[in-house]
């Protein structure tokens, strides 16, 4: 990193720290501290380093973004809707928190009603406030997915959601959260999200990235989840950036003995995006379902790198990551599954697939099976190719055009990752993206467009995984 | 309706059909029998309009056009159908949409007017009946994961769907036990019509006694090598196709 990007940021730092939420709260400001060190110590990656050597992300380094100087979500004019967006149609959440560069937006969060009791959802902000002590422990390290990224959000932390559900209760609706990048210029957030499932406990999460307004933009959120015994987690992750975000978060994720969490993700917007999915099996039968689709067009790059550590006997893991890639869009895909030497009779299957809708697009896929165990089941593929030609020849011998029948195709393509994911309306929501990003899909002879397709996709899902 | 004559077709440089003539009135069923590899699927394929195969002489003509100069989804909605022997399974996309889309194209091409869903799902759900097809197939992605036999009877359903003026089947009667032969059948002779013919490929004589042909042909080497009425199947049962040879020799 050149001194001058370093600089930069330990003025930042500097010159924010002491008024971030939860300032002079002794374990925050050293977690803050320690982080920025760590940071600056590391430096942004290179290509030189093996999980980089695909994404380069020299242009962010010579960009001076800063924090929101309005302060964030509080100020004037933010909290109309235009800005901060409506929330997700069809999801009706329990609870939704919205977010601007990074601050919670009080104006458009809140509940829609009474929260199961002892549910808890609130801004970080507020927690670091009032009781601080509730989040020590999930917040004193930034996992084994650790990178510079995670160390700069940490250098930061400060706001964000934390959702506590206690043991033994079952949300039954979804927890919004809309995290909006809004540009002024080079502006930069490292939100925080904190999902702590108690045993047996139930909950969906929909964490929502959007962005609004020319400005170059850096999102750089945090997500922890924690998974206790038999509990349920299902966390979906939507990118919906503008061309002018650079997005660089991380998930890390533990899963206790029975537990289960689903992991979803969904890109379908950004300048670059670069997410790091990291998974502990830590108990024994525990298990993770990691299903993700990513769409990059014109010069998008997007990046998922993902990480299974089965640790205890009995794992269960299984991802399916699907790519459309278009125009000049590169895509990146690192799918790494460790079975430690414990973890006897753990099931693991990873399949990465990508489809290349153009000569420019480009991917780079690499599943990688790390096996320390002897009686496992392990599988994994990838592949990169083009529309099936008989499956378009198939579809035009039944009076399809061309066009229609490749656009279907790709819509198809896309939807039966989708269809794995459960949550209806991020579901709709994310078919509709795709109608929009297929232009062709306008031509077939549905009358109703987006919505008929929708409605037929929502039919083509396997009986036993529609909600 | 179709004129085939003398009809050359390659594959990658390799001929596999050396002269077919064969022609085709309104009303009529023709059956096409012949050994494995003798160019029964390529035939098929080719009035289809698949790529990969070169016709190097002659033509086909289809109601007095050259069907040749057409693409596949043309020939669809100019009422030529095919009922492929391997259909093709499409993950993602959902049987009832697609069958949706095909019928509607297809109108649109023809200048009636487009089914709204309601419309669409009643006439689907009738014919689903026709065919005995578990309902709980049109909401499952097209053909992926069919048997062998539901596949049979989806693409049975799109004919009827679709309503196609020349019908070619190419092997539907394969692999389907006795009961869903029959089911198949009804539903070819449920259409069978004076101004709607019929090419049906089959290696089985027993296919014919349910759907009865005015025609049965021996496509043997890549040429018709006999024609005849429906007893010449009841030979070709009797005897095989072993002698055909011999008949060119001699």
């Amino acid at each position: 990193m050149t001194s001058a990007a370093l600089e930069h940021y330990r003025r930042e730092w500097s010159a924010a720290h002491a008024s971030l939420p939860g300032a002079g709260v002794g374990w925050v400001d050293r977690v803050r501290r320690q982080a920025l060190d760590r940071f600056c110590e590391r430096g942004f990656p290179t290509p030189r380093d093996e999980d980089w050597k695909y994404t380069n992300v020299r242009p962010l380094e010579r960009r001076a973004f800063r924090l929101d100087s309005t302060g964030g979500g509080g100020a004037a004019g933010h909290a109309e809707p235009a800005v901060c967006g409506e929330g997700l149609p069809g999801l009706a959440p329990a609870a939704r928190l919205v977010f601007l560069n990074g601050r919670l937006v009080p104006a458009r969060s809140g509940e829609a009603g009474e929260l199961p009791e002892g549910v808890r959802v609130e801004s970080l902000a507020h927690v670091l406030a009032s009781n601080p002590e509730r989040v020590e422990s999930h917040l004193s390290d930034t996992g084994g997915g650790d990178n510079a990224f995670a160390a700069l959000n940490h250098a930061f932390l400060g706001d964000g959601a934390v959702i506590e559900i206690p043991r033994g209760v079952r949300l039954e609706r979804p927890i919004e959260l809309a995290f909006v990048a809004r540009g002024e210029s080079d502006v930069v957030s490292h939100p925080i999200v904190l999902v702590l499932a108690g045993e047996e406990a139930e909950a969906t999460v929909v964490e929502h990235h959007l962005g609004a307004g020319a400005g170059a933009k850096l999102a750089n959120p945090f997500t922890r989840i924690v998974v206790e015994r038999r509990a349920s987690v299902e966390h979906h992750l939507l990118l919906e950036e503008d061309d002018a975000t650079w997005h660089t978060g991380n998930i890390d994720a533990r899963v206790s003995s029975g537990g289960r969490l689903g992991s979803n993700a969904v890109q379908l917007g950004g300048r670059l995006v670069r997410y790091g999915i990291d998974v502990s099996l830590d108990g024994v039968g525990a298990s993770v379902a990691l299903n993700g689709l990513y769409v990059a067009r014109g010069r998008q790059h997007v990046d998922f790198h993902t990480r299974v550590d089965h640790r205890e006997p009995g794992g269960t893991s299984e991802q399916v990551y699907k790519g459309l890639l278009d125009g000049h869009g590169r895509g990146v895909f690192n799918g790494r599954v460790v079975v430690h030497r414990d973890a006897q009779h753990s099931d693991a299957s990873q399949s990465n697939h990508n489809l290349l809708l153009s000569e420019n697009a480009e991917i780079d896929t690499k599943p990688q099976l790390e096996i320390f165990a002897d009686d496992v089941k392990c599988s994994h593929g990838a592949t990169v190719g083009q529309l099936d030609e008989r499956a378009v020849h198939y579809m035009r011998s039944r009076g399809l055009g061309e066009e229609a029948a490749r656009a279907l195709l790709t819509f198809g393509f896309a939807e039966d990752v989708l269809a794995r994911m459960g949550a209806p309306a991020v579901r709709r929501h994310v078919e509709r993206g795709l109608v929009g990003a297929l232009p062709a899909l306008a031509d077939l002879p549905a009358p109703d467009g987006a919505e008929d397709l929708a409605g037929a996709a929502r039919l083509a899902a396997p009986r036993d995984q529609r909600s | 309706m179709l004129e085939i004559s003398d009809l050359h077709v390659a594959v990658d440089g390799d001929p596999i059909l050396k002269g077919v003539d064969l022609s085709v009135r309104p009303g009529e069923v023709h059956a096409v029998m012949g050994p494995n590899g003798s160019g029964k699927s390529s035939l098929c394929h080719v009035l289809a309009g698949r790529e990969g195969y070169e016709v190097t002489a002659g033509g086909v003509a289809y109601e007095g056009e050259d069907l040749l100069a057409l693409e596949p989804d043309d020939r669809a909605r100019r009422g030529i159908f095919l009922a492929f022997q391997y259909p093709v399974e499409i993950p993602g996309v959902n049987n009832a949409y697609f069958l949706k889309a095909a019928v509607n194209a297809v109108r649109r091409a023809r200048g009636d007017d487009e089914l709204d869903a309601i419309d669409f799902m009643q006439l689907m759900r009738e014919k689903v009946k026709l065919v005995d097809m578990d309902e709980g197939l049109l909401r499952r992605p097209l053909n992926e994961g069919f048997s062998g036999g539901e596949k049979k009877r989806n693409e049975i359903l799109q004919m009827m769907l679709l309503d196609p003026r020349l019908a070619i089947l190419d092997e539907t009667d394969s692999g389907l036990d006795i009961d869903a032969l029959r089911i198949v059948a009804d539903g070819v002779n449920a259409l069978r019509s004076p101004d709607r013919a019929f090419v049906v490929v089959t290696h089985h004589e027993r296919f014919l006694e349910y759907v009865v042909p005015d025609r049965v042909h021996v496509l043997y080497e890549g040429r018709i090598a006999r024609s005849g009425g429906r007893t010449l199947a009841r030979e070709l049962e009797e005897r095989g196709y072993g002698h055909l040879r011999q008949e060119r020799v001699a």
